[in-house]
């Protein structure tokens, strides 16, 4: 890499990187809340939705999840419970305040609250999330860095390949590959089961969250990659080698964090799809996780927990695109929220 | 900023390994690790067991239970005056005497002195007859308790059965999941099903409604005491995992192993075995569905020639299944009688006619919906192949069973492939075709002829009438032909337990725990029945 002259736009590109001059480019508070705003104006419609899913769903739910031949006190109880005995407006003023107060409704099958379904199956779908995206992350940002920058001829080709191959592999064929090899011959790992207290449960969630990475970390650190290359033609990463910043201020300032912006909008989107997408873990790993108990509650037609559920999950997406949103904008300052 | 995200993502690694690292703990604690299905006597040392079930409990109350597990795991716990032993015989268990009047419409029955539930509640005879008025009131299993016409507590501990007509299969009821008893009184609460008390050899240690485990302890209230003191249900949906659970040492009891692949289990710690259940893989129709081709009792006969059921029980089976010849199952019952046409074997001339008959003769097309269980999809898609040589297009939908019974409920089917059972072939055919029988509400089958001769199975007085009776009715079933028989029925289970420990007996709807003294030392059944094992 030669050195090239400088001119003044860089150099305020490079104070911005770096803050040494005045104010950095930020999210103001204002268009923070105004994303916000539209956030929760998404987050009523996904709630309209779920309110309507049990009502449009074809045939009648009670009849469903009872069977024809149920009782008619019985079918009326559990019209009832469901609120489904009065008007629609009424039934969504209901609906809205149930909310408010915290009441999902009951499932029809267990009797269990929602809210109580919520609270302890959620935890266990974050938390597979969470290990997820921290492997992942451990993974992908050193392997994308390591390729782009160590420029040996037909690394790329192989990291290519390579993660073309982790891409194509089902989900369920790793997690059962893995599952025979770490827990079956080298035990290392158990089969199934969950312990919610931490950090107990990370030995239950590691493998599970090994399988996720076998899909994330080609997406993220293609993404990485690419990312990385257009950033390191940026001139101002020019001026950092000619004014000779220390190494691990390099990397940091002048390639990783231009360079994270949208790999972090890609995994704040990537996070939100695994919200759903971990049922497949969550049923090979026997984990008790919300994805799980949704499947469940489709299949046994147990609408006051799908539509509990849907709300939640519906909510947790949009919120995450939202915070995926104001961290890309934190960490590149060409990125506008808007 | 940039240290922080830094350190966090290093603590997050780090804790990642660190947990990894830990002890496995929940998982394997409760595995019999000193269980060995190579030493009987060390059936001493299985104090706690894991069994692995297909779904986690979803209700307790029999009248709301949706899925085998609910079933499975209720056996043990609730208490019955007659219970089936490891070969489904019925054992006397909270009675201490039964008599029947001379002309058999009077049974007469003593509990035992002082029984009690779990929680320490006197079982009563009065629980009896609350038993039998829930499953009336509710219409459910309503085709078992037709010929019964009134139920009295005589006294705290002793009740009067009066039965319409002579019943001989009366005690293969009694030890079904249709007389649990529970405290009178308990059973108003709508909380109750949450935490039952049991009068059974286990009761609830823990759980909770939703969770998917479950552990049941020894009830020391049970008058005799079970082998196990402990068995953990763990819910591992996927098949695959629940063998690799089985392997991997981390369960003692797997029920419904995929049929792939149990060879290669290790011989000298684990035991698979196929249940032969007292049941049959059957085609059922939904006569609701009058514009359909299967409307047609022709249509239907033709299905049944068509089918080439040895190689279904062969090949989709495995050949763990005998092929079915008659509506009811084979296997160990004395009274069984081929009644179809060329013993159940596979005719396509005889197709063909049937569909020229019926004004098809180049066939017609039909769906199908098929149970997500081990091997079901692929036999159902052999019955199609076959089905395809006469013309017929059966198209094959496969549903979690959940759904399918949903379905079923709904009227919402036209055909469903599927298996059933019962511990006698007068009880499945009652619950098939008789007045208030759950296959009858979801077929709405009514055959008064068909009904007339299962009534009549049901009242034999002697083995031959009845052999006669149950010829009558198979015929008559094969003229209805609503519901298409194909083979017998089986589960594939794994075990590293001592042989009769703990067994999933019919499908696994009833799970028997070993008792000192053993139940097979009880009372059994007197006279003739048509029992599958008598």
């Amino acid at each position: 890499m030669t050195a090239t002259p400088i001119g003044s736009g860089v150099e305020s590109a490079v104070r911005a990187q770096e803050g040494e001059d005045g104010p950095r480019p930020q999210p103001t508070w204002e268009k923070v809340l105004r994303r916000t705003g539209r956030a929760i104006i998404v987050a009523f419609w996904v709630m309209v939705v779920a309110f309507m899913l049990i009502r449009l769903s074809p045939g009648d739910p009670v009849s469903a999840a009872l069977g024809a031949d149920a009782a008619p006190d019985t079918v009326a109880a559990a019209r009832k419970a469901l609120g489904l005995d009065v008007d629609p407006l009424t039934q969504f003023w209901n609906y809205l305040t149930g909310l408010f107060r915290g009441d999902l409704g009951a499932s029809l099958i267990s009797g269990v609250p929602v809210t109580e379904m919520l609270r302890t199956n959620m935890p266990v779908t974050l938390w597979l999330i969470f290990t997820s995206v921290t492997m992942t992350l451990v993974i992908s940002l050193p392997l994308a860095m390591f390729i782009a920058m160590a420029r040996i001829p037909g690394l790329p080709y192989l990291f290519r390949t390579l993660t073309a191959i982790g891409l194509a592999l089902p989900s369920f064929l790793v997690a059962l590959i893995l599952l025979y090899q770490f827990g079956l011959i080298w035990q290392v790992a158990p089969i199934f089961g969950y312990d919610p207290t931490f950090p107990a449960n990370l030995q239950y969630l590691w493998l599970p969250s090994l399988v996720n990475c076998v899909v994330l970390v080609p997406v993220l650190s293609r993404v990485l990659y690419s990312s990385i290359l257009d950033t390191l033609e940026e001139e101002f990463v020019e001026t950092g080698v000619v004014r000779g910043v220390r190494w691990n201020r390099f990397y940091w300032l002048y390639v990783l964090r231009p360079s994270l912006a949208p790999t972090v909008v890609l995994l704040s989107y990537m996070m939100g799809v695994m919200v759903g997408s971990t049922v497949i873990l969550e049923i090979i790993f026997a984990l008790p996780g919300i994805g799980r108990e949704l499947v469940t509650a489709v299949t046994m037609r147990d609408y006051p927990v799908v539509q509990g559920i849907i709300l939640v999950f519906g909510i947790l997406v949009v919120f995450l695109s939202l915070i995926g949103d104001i961290v890309a904008s934190l960490l590149d300052p060409r990125v506008r929220l808007t | 900023m940039s240290r922080r995200v830094v350190q966090l993502v290093v603590a997050g690694a780090a804790l990642a390994i660190v947990g990894a690292a830990l002890p496995q703990t929940a998982a394997t604690a409760a595995v019999g690790t000193n269980c060995s299905i190579k030493n009987q006597l060390a059936a001493s040392n299985c104090q706690a067991v894991v069994m692995a079930t297909v779904s986690k409990v979803a209700n307790l109350n029999p009248m709301k239970a949706r899925a085998v597990t609910d079933y499975q795991v209720a056996y043990p716990m609730q208490g019955l005056l007659w219970r089936f032993d490891a070969n489904l015989i019925p054992r006397m268990d909270l009675l201490i005497k039964q008599d029947v009047s001379k002309d058999g419409l009077t049974i007469y029955q003593q509990l035992k002195p002082n029984l009690k539930y779990s929680d320490g509640t006197p079982l009563l005879a009065q629980d009896v007859v609350t038993a039998w008025q829930k499953q009336v009131e509710a219409k459910q299993s309503s085709a078992f308790f037709a010929k019964v016409s009134n139920v009295v507590a005589t006294s705290p501990t002793t009740v009067t059965w009066t039965l319409k007509t002579p019943m001989p299969d009366f005690n293969w009821l009694m030890a079904n999941q249709a007389m649990y008893l529970n405290p009178t009184e308990s059973l108003k609460s709508a909380t109750y099903w949450n935490a039952p008390v049991s009068a059974g050899p286990m009761m609830i240690k823990s759980w909770t409604p939703g969770s998917d485990t479950m552990v049941q302890v020894a009830n020391p209230n049970y008058w005799a005491k079970p082998k196990v003191q402990q068995i953990t249900y763990q819910a591992i949906p996927d098949a695959a995992t629940r063998k690799l659970a089985l392997q991997a040492g981390q369960v003692d009891y797997v029920f419904d192993l995929a049929y792939q692949g149990v060879t290669d289990l290790d011989k000298n710690t684990i035991k698979w075995f196929a249940h032969a259940l007292p049941g049959t893989y059957q085609l059922t129709t939904n006569m609701a569905k009058t514009t359909s081709p299967l409307y047609n009792v022709k249509n239907r006969q033709a299905i049944s020639a068509a089918i080439d059921r040895a190689k279904v029980a062969k090949v989709g089976f495995f050949g763990t299944v005998l092929p079915s010849c008659a509506q009811t199952f084979i296997k160990g019952n004395p009274y069984h009688q081929c009644v179809l046409p060329n013993e159940g074997k596979q005719d396509l001339v005889l197709a063909k006619k049937l569909l020229a008959e019926a004004g098809n003769p180049s066939g017609f097309s039909f769906e199908t919906i098929v149970w997500a269980r081990p091997a079901w999809p692929e036999a159902a898609q052999l019955i199609a192949q076959d089905l395809a040589k006469v013309g017929i297009t059966m198209n094959i939908t496969v549903k979690q069973d959940t759904v399918a019974i949903a379905d079923l409920n709904s009227g919402n089917f036209e055909m469903q492939f599927s298996g059933n059972n019962a511990p006698t072939p007068y009880l499945q055919l009652a619950n098939w075709f008789g007045t208030g029988g759950a296959w009858q509400n979801w077929s709405k089958v009514n055959d008064p002829g068909l009904i007339a001769a299962i009534d009549r199975l049901g009242s034999a007085s002697n083995p031959i009438t009845a052999k006669a009776a149950l010829k009558t009715a198979n015929i008559a079933a094969y003229n209805s032909s609503v519901h298409i028989p194909i083979a017998d029925r089986a589960v594939i289970s794994g075990t590293r337990l001592p042989a009769g420990l703990l067994v999933a007996t019919t499908p696994g709807e009833w799970l028997y725990v070993a008792t000192t003294p053993l139940l097979s030392a009880q009372r059994g059944p007197t006279g003739f029945n048509t029992g599958a094992k008598s």
